[in-house]
């Protein structure tokens, strides 16, 4: 298993504590931690692809 | 008290700084950590003797729930009444912890290891004191875990520590909004007293 899977389970403790300190609705937590983790990965992800295509074709 | 706490303000900025450009040039790891520890330990008490002698008894309340959260996560929720967001966030970070610890092989991070992982320890009393506790000169991978994941062992210790000041910073968020005063909606009363005044006169209203 490589070591990059790490990154879920820290990044969902990260969102779930910014989150719970926000608010007090368990669903509305629950809710926007992995609305903010979709996000948070989908920018990591297109930002890694940006770079690998940069490394590759320029 | 104000002055009091202006200066303690400024003593805990100061050696964090301290501390992290010491850790950031890797110099006397000692001398780092005492640099840092003396000047963060005074400036708690003197925030936490200010915030207790000048304040009314909800501030001191929140004071203090401040301070205990520093030394246990989720405590200070608790003593605000919000006891099962404290017991949640504490079992959450409890599991972080101590998966990190798992994989670290039962050592928290050092200074010798990664000096910023270690300053992170410092954001709550409970990973401080289990830091002195189970702290070695320098922690080694397991041997029946892959060596990669060693260094997001140290990681999972350090964040938790962070957290915990976040979790912290939200109390003096709290504090802000309970002491808000309550207003009535009194925006319906000019709305009418407008809509009931008499129209004015043509070219009442124009000047010279």
């Amino acid at each position: 298993m490589s070591y990059l899977l790490f990154y879920v389970p820290i990044t969902l403790v990260v969102m779930i504590v910014l989150e719970t300190c926000k608010r007090d609705d368990p669903r509305e937590i629950a809710k926007r931690s992995l609305a903010s983790f979709g996000l948070l990965t989908g920018v990591l992800a297109l930002g890694s692809v940006l770079v690998f295509l940069i490394n590759k074709y320029l | 008290m104000n002055i009091f706490r202006t200066w303690g303000y400024g003593a805990l900025v100061g050696g964090l700084t301290i501390g992290v450009a010491l850790a950031i040039l890797r110099r006397t790891p000692g001398a780092a950590t005492m640099l840092t520890a003396i000047p963060v330990v005074v400036a708690a008490c003197v925030i936490l003797v200010s915030c207790i002698i000048g304040a009314d008894a909800h501030r001191r309340r929140q004071a203090m729930a401040f301070f205990a959260g520093w030394l246990m996560p989720g405590l200070g929720h608790m003593m605000i009444g919000k006891v099962a967001k404290g017991l949640f966030l504490f079992g959450l970070l409890a599991v972080t912890y101590f998966f990190g610890l798992w994989l670290s092989g039962w050592r928290t991070v050092s200074f010798d290891d990664n000096p910023f992982y270690h300053v992170g320890m410092y954001g709550s009393g409970l990973t401080t004191a289990l830091g002195f506790l189970l702290g070695d000169p320098k922690a080694f991978p397991r041997d029946d875990i892959p060596k990669a994941w060693f260094d997001p062992g140290l990681l999972y210790v350090c964040v938790v520590g962070l957290l915990n000041l976040v979790m912290m910073l939200s109390l003096v968020d709290f504090r802000k909004q309970s002491t808000k005063p309550v207003t009535a909606p009194a925006a319906a009363e000019p709305v009418k007293a407008v809509a009931s005044a008499p129209a004015p006169a043509p070219g009442e209203g124009v000047q010279g």
